[in-house]
């Protein structure tokens, strides 16, 4: 492992090398040094961007962080170096120079306080390589046709992943969100690749009455698995499918025990049709419960709310990954919680990551958690010893 | 400004071998001579944090608390008396290591 420290104190290289040295997430590494931005773009250059963890301080002598962050922005084979920016400046700049180098498309593992826990960054770093080593993957099959993909849908070449979801108060598990995956003779297909390509197919409709039916005869065939809600995505345009709507209630009365929450997402303008929401308040009356997805997102959130009877608000990951260093979205994610609370429904925060962020929300009174922390999405066959081990951890826990 | 820093120091430096432990001793005390010989050429306000920025960095490494009383020093002379009563206390605690 490769890994460039760029701080323009001796004295913070070394402690950061002794506490590489010492740590357990790490065996055979090499570190590079650079005491300013100009030697660090030097160095980037040298070893030809092969950095697995670059460490860059924010405000050095002669030069500041944000001068490599801009190389690596306009070099895009520099861009996925994992990056973590380190500094001692306040809160503020720091949610400042996160929200920069995400929006400039950097792979940044985070934005962290002196002094750095290496253990965390080397963990996240690994994290965010193998992602990228996913992402990556994903594109080289970026080749699927068309005609492809409507083959694999024949096929039945979907497999169901399952993210779990756990309640923040009682720390058990209240459920779980399905996550489609397709796959090929290569591996998984995800749905960044295969759903623009279902929908140019005109087999939204179609995928999403799959996706429930194979998630119900998943479902029905563990008992245990009915303590648990199944919650599942759905379109607006599935909304307006007269068929499918019948077919999901046809489907809950016949697996009354099964509590099912369908996700929805996507545009205003459809859900505003009267098809809509005829479909909305007959799910509802059947028992189905209606979260909204990807909450704050879009610029129709709060039309949304005014329009649709729901249950539960889902906040979009983008805002609560970093709400330990972004404070507007810390403020978007409290005032949230507080209209949920206030409208008395629940609310679920996705993409939680690390236990600052879990502990904010706690503390915010979110009352649903689901992210990385708890499991990254599974397949169904590794749920219940999923389950068991959640619940004996729990038990320990709970003892000690 | 005086405060004792000798549990700090104690607590950082006891997480490492004793090699690694004099070669962060070095480089801390290297850390504090360059921060003392920048303050004493401090012409502005603008150099004058950029050095109390340094001297925090390293506080921040030895969990010393006091961003409040960095806050306080608003002249060369009073940060060159706090780096300087830091140095001491480093100095001082070599024989432990």
């Amino acid at each position: 492992m490769n890994i460039l420290i760029i701080d323009d104190q001796v004295f913070i290289r070394e402690a950061i090398k002794a506490d590489l040295v010492t740590s357990t997430l790490v065996n055979d590494f090499q570190t590079f040094e650079a005491e300013d931005a100009n030697q660090g773009i030097d160095a980037i250059a040298a070893i030809e961007g092969h950095i697995d963890l670059l460490i860059l301080d924010l405000k050095m002598d002669n030069s500041d962080g944000m001068e490599v962050i801009n190389f690596l922005s306009v070099h895009a084979h520099y861009a996925n170096i994992p990056l973590a920016v380190i500094s001692s400046a306040d809160k503020r700049t720091l949610g400042l120079v996160s929200s920069i180098a995400r929006s400039l498309k950097l792979n940044l593992v985070g934005v962290f306080e002196k002094p750095v826990h290496v253990d965390f960054i080397l963990a996240e770093a690994t994290r965010l390589q193998n992602q990228h080593r996913n992402a990556t993957e994903v594109k080289a099959l970026a080749s699927v046709s068309d005609n492809d993909i409507t083959q694999l849908l024949a096929d039945d070449h979907i497999l169901l992943c399952f993210q779990p979801q756990v309640n923040m108060k009682s720390k058990g598990i209240s459920g779980f969100e399905v996550l489609a995956r397709m796959y090929d003779e290569n591996g998984y297909i995800y749905p960044d690749t295969f759903l623009p390509l279902l929908d140019k197919a005109g087999l939204n409709v179609d995928f999403t009455k799959l996706i429930i039916a194979k998630a119900f005869k998943f479902w029905a065939s563990e008992e245990v698995l009915s303590h648990y809600t199944l919650s599942i995505n759905v379109t607006a345009e599935d909304l307006i499918s007269e068929s499918l709507i019948d077919y999901i209630i046809s489907l809950k009365q016949a697996h009354s025990h099964i509590k099912l929450t369908l996700e929805l997402t996507e545009s205003q303008a459809i859900i505003n049709e009267a098809s809509a929401l005829n479909s909305i308040a007959r799910l509802i009356i059947n028992d189905i419960g209606i979260s909204l997805d990807d909450f704050g997102k879009s610029y129709s959130t709060y039309e949304r709310l005014d329009t649709i009877p729901f249950n539960e608000i889902k906040i979009d990951r983008s805002f609560v990954c970093d709400i330990d260093t972004n404070e507007q979205h810390h403020l978007i994610v409290e005032s949230t919680i507080a209209l949920a609370k206030k409208m008395s429904v629940s609310v679920v925060a996705e993409g939680i990551e690390t236990e600052s962020v879990l502990n904010i929300l706690s503390e915010l009174g979110c009352d649903i958690a689901q992210g990385y922390l708890y499991s990254p999405p599974m397949e169904g066959r590794y749920l219940k010893a999923w389950i068991n081990s959640y619940m004996n951890k729990d038990i320990v826990a709970n003892a000690h | 400004m005086r405060i004792d820093i000798s549990d700090n120091l104690r607590h950082f430096f006891v997480r490492y071998n004793e090699e690694r432990r004099l070669s962060l001793w070095q480089a801390l005390l290297d850390e504090l001579v360059s921060i003392k010989v920048q303050a004493q050429f401090v012409e502005s306000d603008e150099q004058l944090n950029a050095v109390k920025h340094k001297f925090k960095g390293i506080c921040r490494y030895l969990a010393i608390e006091f961003d409040m009383q960095m806050a306080q020093i608003i002249s060369a002379e009073q940060l060159l008396d706090v780096v300087g009563h830091i140095y001491e206390q480093v100095v001082a605690i070599k024989d432990e290591l």
